[in-house]
């Protein structure tokens, strides 16, 4: 009897928990008269989520053309779900994505060419024409997304620390850095100026090296004039030595060779240490560890010239997926673009985010005027003195090349598995090859 | 000679199982004062082993701001379910595969075998695939089909391994007392099998409430997140709510632990009961 009434109790539980959860799938792909239209963002938390939730709703209410849905992803779980969504031919019709990232889907031919969209869209001119001629060499002469947001690449201190440790002057230049590293770095105590990037070192790294060989005079460029990659060049090989040596002098702690930014952040804002070298989006996150008021920003090192380099313009983007073939009609899913772009959204998103804008219609609202950070970036985006990075995206295989590669080489670095001569060796052997690839295609 | 018996169990029994509990219980620990600090105190230096500020902010924002309620009823549904079937399946199937032979039950059993030899990455493609023709995608069923066929084989062999332990006679005594097959296998077997059969259980509650790589595949609306993929939320791009983070796992691993604190004493028996044929 008391079998029977646990089998029953077990049932009547599993059929009401099941009705509410209501477990069918009832998806279709249009919503009455409307047509649907399917978004995923690549980096979704909390905030987000409520930020493009509210946008979405608005966008829904304004017109009756379309319906538009919303799907957040943790940045984690982006990449897989749109590769499996690629294979599976299932793909949304809209997706955001990082600049890194968009020739990696094209190579897949997941992504429709935008470019007459683009020359069509009434806020054309106020994107930040930096930002277009970014996406335009990217991918060689046609646009694959419309731009949101750019990191800059900046530096953040610890003001207290500093004053604590009797640091007057922020460091503007390599060298100031370097006898300041080597000064505060104290393995036994476990207190360090600077705390190094291991994993994905990408842009640090290239920051380092371009700035202190002053790009070699190839102006910020990978490549020389006969597409031979120039970064194993014997200055090059200096300049990563120097920087490798921060690690294996002692002068950063001996889990660096292990930090992505969440470990460079919790050592930055545990104390640990007191200097970080990383872009605009990070602000987010430091503010919410360490506290807002607790760190400041400042511009990227730079060499004796005065010079410094750093990443190009790399925008965040929304795009649009080749879900339906070609010749197909993308107004529904490039409207959410357009709209997303647009500098009422990008406004929302930004002040909610943290993020920088690149649609310059942004730039004479109050919420920009008055933020703190802001103007640094704008002063860096105007200086004579900063010199970009054009990172080569183009080559489809570059992004999951600093991915995976780079990290494990520059690890073997710090360990003393390899050379700096080697590790150049093979990067620059890996992308003059990819490079003669590329243009033979093209 | 008291004494020296005494200063033994010190050392040889009393530190060690000390130093067990404090390097098992340590992370427990961490992560509940976490859960319990505010955002900013996470990084603080010098680090606090006790919140400066105790708050319960972090829970009342997963319930409130982050929805977890509903996350925490899709988990419940899935590892139920799953749990049931496997239960059900597996104690059919392992009677058949303990006390029949037919032909083909070798290969079968290699089979089975096999099946535990495919990691989560390969499988996905084809299941998301069928789930999506069976248009079961962001439905909790493709994930309850999916957990009971990936944790079918495993428990399979374990209730396989506990009837082998069982003697024979002991469902025949019954059949001459006039009990069916079936009536044997239920009211006789399964009372002896009960710690088997909670075990079994256990492990496939356990596997299904972390399913984590087929809920990516399968799942993209939120309200039907289990809990390990709405933890994933908290991980942005450029940034870790920490603290958020430790409540939603505290609050994660209730179910699992009061599981564990019901069931514990027949799950130290039942886990091991079919190990050895007797």
């Amino acid at each position: 009897m008391k079998k029977r009434r646990l089998v029953a109790l077990s049932m009547a539980v599993i059929m009401s928990v099941s009705t509410l959860m209501g477990c069918g799938s009832k998806d279709s792909s249009t919503s009455g008269k409307k047509q649907v239209v399917e978004f995923w963002y690549h980096a979704a938390d909390e905030k987000s989520n409520k930020a493009y939730e509210e946008l979405i709703t608005k966008l829904n209410a304004s017109q009756d053309e379309y319906e538009y849905r919303y799907t957040g992803f943790a940045s984690k779980d982006f990449p897989d779900k749109f590769q499996m969504a690629i294979a599976t031919k299932t793909m949304p019709d809209v997706i955001s994505t990082g600049f890194g990232n968009v020739m990696t889907y094209v190579a897949q031919d997941a992504l429709v060419d935008l470019t007459s969209y683009y020359e069509k869209w009434d806020q054309k001119s106020d994107i930040l024409p930096q930002t277009f001629d970014s996406l335009k060499a990217l991918g060689g002469g046609k646009i694959y997304g419309m731009p949101f947001n750019y990191d800059q690449q900046i530096c953040y201190y610890n003001p207290a620390l500093f004053e604590a440790n009797g640091i007057t002057e922020v460091p503007t230049t390599q060298a100031k850095f370097l006898e300041l590293t080597e000064q505060f770095g104290n393995r036994e105590k476990g207190t360090y100026f600077y705390s190094l990037r291991g994993v994905k070192p990408s842009d640090n790294l290239f920051a380092w090296i371009f700035t202190y060989t002053d790009g070699a005079g190839y102006k910020g460029s990978f490549f020389d004039e006969n597409n031979q990659c120039i970064i194993n060049k014997p200055e090059f090989v200096e300049a990563l030595d120097v920087y490798a040596s921060i690690y294996k002098n002692k002068w950063v702690s001996g889990d660096s060779v292990n930090n992505d930014f969440n470990e460079m952040n919790a050592e930055f804002s545990a104390g640990t240490s007191m200097f970080v070298m990383h872009n605009s989006s990070g602000r987010r996150s430091i503010s919410t560890t360490l506290g807002e008021g607790n760190f400041k920003q400042t511009k990227p090192l730079a060499n004796e010239e005065g010079r410094y380099y750093a990443p190009s313009m790399q925008p965040q983007v929304y795009c649009v997926t080749n879900n339906k073939g070609a010749d197909a009609n993308y107004d529904g899913a490039v409207k959410l673009c357009q709209y997303l772009a647009g500098k009422e959204a990008v406004s929302e998103l930004c002040q909610v985010l943290g993020r920088t804008p690149v649609n310059t219609a942004c730039y004479e609202a109050d919420w920009y005027k008055q933020n703190a950070y802001y103007p640094l970036y704008g002063e860096i985006m105007n200086d004579p003195n900063y010199v970009q990075i054009q990172n080569p995206y183009w080559l489809m295989t570059y992004a999951n090349f600093i991915k995976s590669d780079m990290t494990t080489d520059f690890q073997a670095l710090l360990l003393g598995e390899k050379s700096a001569q080697q590790v150049l060796d093979k990067w620059a052997q890996f992308l003059t090859e990819e490079q003669a690839k590329y243009l033979q295609d093209k | 000679m008291k004494g020296k018996q005494g200063i033994k169990k010190v050392i040889f029994l009393y530190l060690p199982v000390i130093a067990f509990i404090i390097i098992t219980l340590a992370p427990f620990y961490w992560m509940i004062v976490t859960s319990l600090k505010h955002s900013t105190e996470v990084f603080s230096r010098p680090l606090t082993y006790w919140p400066k500020e105790f708050t319960f902010e972090n829970y009342s924002k997963l319930f409130s701001g982050f929805g977890f309620g509903r996350y925490f009823l899709n988990s419940f549904f899935v590892s139920i379910t799953t749990t049931l079937i496997v239960i059900v399946l597996s104690l059919i199937s392992g009677y058949a595969m303990s006390r029949y032979k037919f032909r083909g039950k070798g290969f079968v059993y290699l089979l089975l075998l096999c099946t535990q030899m495919f990691p989560a990455v390969v499988l996905m493609i084809p299941l998301f695939e069928t789930m999506n023709s069976l248009r079961l995608i962001n439905s909790l069923w493709s994930l309850v089909i999916t957990c009971s066929c990936t944790n079918l084989p495993f428990c399979l062999f374990m209730m396989m391994g506990y009837y082998n332990s069982i003697p024979r006679s002991l469902e025949e005594a019954a059949q001459v007392d006039g009990c069916s097959l079936l009536k044997a296998v239920f009211k006789v077997l399964m009372p002896t099998m009960l710690p088997s059969i909670i075990a079994t259980g256990s492990y496939a509650f356990i596997n299904s409430w972390n399913v984590f790589i087929y809920a990516t595949a399968f799942i993209t609306k939120k309200e039907k997140y289990p809990i390990p993929l709405a933890l994933n939320i908290f991980q942005g791009e450029f940034n870790t709510d920490y603290a958020g983070l430790a409540a939603g796992c505290v609050v994660a691993l209730i179910p699992v632990l009061i599981l564990f604190a019901m069931i514990q004493k027949n799950l130290s028996g039942g886990a091991t009961s079919g190990a050895v044929k007797g």
